[in-house]
């Protein structure tokens, strides 16, 4: 039995040199969540216009298919559950980072400036040099980040507070989305079109090649922000009273920058932006697992959630198959909605 | 002269372009409640910041247990002085044990984040700020005072001989204030080396063993409070003309403002 009571069941783990402790709740909400996930992925695989069973599903991943079924499984349909999943789960690290480094649940990377930054940088490659597919990527990732490295110079003023990166990052967006607004007008017809297409955010016709080399920038980013996470909860609590207790404020700081900036940069990159995920899942995360501040798995599980069951209704459920950055958008939207309705509504 | 681990040696501290305080020397004197007074922006609060190295001095140094204090790992600082700030921000939802086991930090690792040693510790700080039975309540939906006592059982959870305090019973009602500053007592007693911030001079004098005056970023007098708590000392320091008389509880020294239709 534990001294110490948490108000909640925790889970404590000793052994040799390792001495965890864990909510219980969040352990279960994450089991769920994986087992939903595996559910819809293995649903996902199965829909399309040729439709095939759980049975021949699991056997296609697990080797005991061959021929058409295993094409179908393997080479056309995974790499789409397996980006949405890769994404998602990026994404909603992403948004638990920034919203715990800002302590402000409406904040992401879009907040420094990255998302209208890389949709600049898309605007010029697309409108003066009428580049190809990967410069396009290149440029929007090129926009983006030079907008998140110049936001964070000009918020730094011996060290970075979060207040002040806000004001400059809604500065810089409005100045820059609205220079993306003149370079659309100034643009042909199907220039804005293809702009608009890219900016929709899209996992159609994503490749196994887009899917291991995202996926291997996320495998390593990943573990990074984990190493990040004891220290940036820590610093939930305060830069000073984080300071006195023995974390380095300014550098975990900018590596909590650069981490978060670089998984969106890295989904960006693959699919164009998916907005609202990298918002909501921190967010559901921790209304489902009731955790205190933001945590990082759980919002990485309905990251990775959100995107795989937005996809599926962009490419299934929706009358015509449409860019699953739509879909997050409406989803995104609905959710943001009632949470400022329900805050506004406590407030009264 | 008193043994001192921490202490500021012509030390300048500021921010950026502004000075608060130049050549600043002050010790510490070890097992003691020191309790530095002041007016608004005479960088008491800078001060309190230097030696919690919050602020890294311009010039000079502030020296723990013999060596600067910028020179040893952070973590390793947080095992020594532990700070309870004014600015503290308590996570949406967290419950009191969890915060209180926030203290723990300098001790843990990736790995090893909450030993026998982290439990024990929670618990023990708890029990003696006495809010063991709130420990499964969320902290915001505690009072004032319970919420400080809370704060005050994180800072103990780290297990530093010296403790720094900011302005530690702003906000709070004058029974919390009280059974605040008596829980610092206890502290002191139990052997911990104090550092309050206060505002209140009777406070100061009733409940601290060594009073830092400061005015415009220097030390104008420390000592005793009968030795620095004066009608002399208070109309300088805070430019107030009143009275000293002893405090009719504890004997210590006790302002009373003249005021201004007084002579």
């Amino acid at each position: 039995m534990n001294r110490v009571d948490f108000g909640r069941r925790v889970l404590v783990l000793r052994h040799g040199r390792i001495a965890v402790r864990v909510e219980q709740r969040s352990v279960v909400v994450c089991a769920v969540l994986t087992l939903a996930i595996a559910v819809l992925a293995v649903v996902a695989l199965m829909t399309g216009s040729y439709h095939l069973g759980p049975g021949q599903v699991v056997a296609a991943l697990t080797g005991g298919e061959t021929g058409l079924v295993h094409d179908i499984v393997v080479d056309w349909r995974l790499p789409r559950v397996a980006a949405a999943l890769l994404f998602g789960a990026a994404l909603g690290v992403s948004g638990a980072i920034f919203q715990s480094m800002l302590r402000n649940p409406l904040a992401d990377p879009g907040i420094i400036g990255f998302t209208e930054g890389s949709y600049t940088g898309a605007l010029i490659v697309i409108l003066v040099v009428d580049g190809t597919y990967a410069q396009l990527v290149g440029g929007a990732l090129a926009g983006g980040m030079a907008t998140a490295l110049g936001v964070y110079l000009l918020a730094y003023r011996q060290g970075v507070q979060g207040f002040r990166l806000i004001v400059v990052g809604i500065g810089a967006s409005g100045m820059l989305a609205s220079l993306n607004v003149w370079l659309i007008l100034k643009a042909e017809l199907e220039q804005a079109m293809a702009a608009a297409a890219w900016g929709a955010g899209s996992l159609n016709g994503v490749s196994w090649d887009q899917v291991v080399i995202g996926g291997a920038c996320i495998a390593v980013l990943l573990p990074a922000s984990g190493l990040l996470s004891r220290p940036m909860r820590q610093m939930e609590l305060g830069d000073e009273a984080a300071t006195s207790q023995g974390v380095r404020v300014p550098p975990v700081r900018l590596g909590l920058v650069v981490v978060g900036v670089a998984l969106t940069a890295t989904v960006t990159a693959a699919s164009g932006p998916i907005v609202f995920v990298s918002l909501v899942a921190p967010q559901i995360a921790r209304r489902l697992a009731r955790t205190a501040g933001i945590t990082l798995a759980p919002a990485a599980l309905v990251g990775a959630l959100l995107c795989l069951a937005a996809d599926y209704i962009a490419q299934h459920v929706a009358p015509t198959p449409l860019p699953v950055g739509i879909i997050t958008v409406i989803l995104g939207g609905g959710y943001l909605g009632r949470l400022l309705f329900t805050e506004a509504r406590r407030r009264l | 002269m008193n043994e001192s681990r921490l202490h500021v040696a012509g030390a300048t501290l500021g921010y950026g372009e502004r000075i608060i305080s130049a050549n600043l020397s002050v010790s510490i004197p070890d097992r003691s409640f020191t309790v530095i007074v002041g007016p608004n922006a005479c960088g008491k609060s800078t001060l309190l910041r230097g030696l919690s190295r919050l602020l890294r001095p311009d010039a000079g140094q502030v020296v723990l247990d013999g060596a600067d204090i910028g020179s040893y790992r952070t973590k390793e600082v947080a095992r020594r002085v532990g700070l309870l700030p004014q600015t503290a921000i308590a996570p949406d939802g967290i419950t009191v044990a969890d915060l209180v086991a926030r203290g723990r930090y300098p001790y843990q690792g990736f790995f090893r984040q909450w030993t026998e040693d982290d439990e024990r510790a929670v618990a023990r700080a708890m029990e003696q700020t006495a809010v063991t039975d709130l420990s499964g309540r969320q902290v915001d939906e505690l009072s004032g005072g319970q919420r400080q006592r809370v704060w005050v059982a994180m800072a103990l959870a780290q297990h530093t001989g010296i403790l720094l305090l900011d302005e530690p019973t702003t906000f709070l009602d004058i029974t919390h204030q009280i059974e605040l500053m008596e829980l610092f007592t206890d502290l002191h007693r139990a052997g911990h080396t104090m550092v309050a911030v206060l505002h209140d001079l009777n406070h100061a004098s009733r409940y601290g063993t060594h009073v830092i005056a400061m005015k415009d970023g220097q030390v104008v007098a420390e000592g005793t409070p009968e030795e620095v708590v004066t009608v002399e000392l208070v109309e300088k320091v805070f430019g107030l003309r009143c009275l000293v008389v002893p405090d009719p509880v504890a004997g210590t020294p006790q302002v009373v403002p003249l005021g201004r239709d007084r002579r």
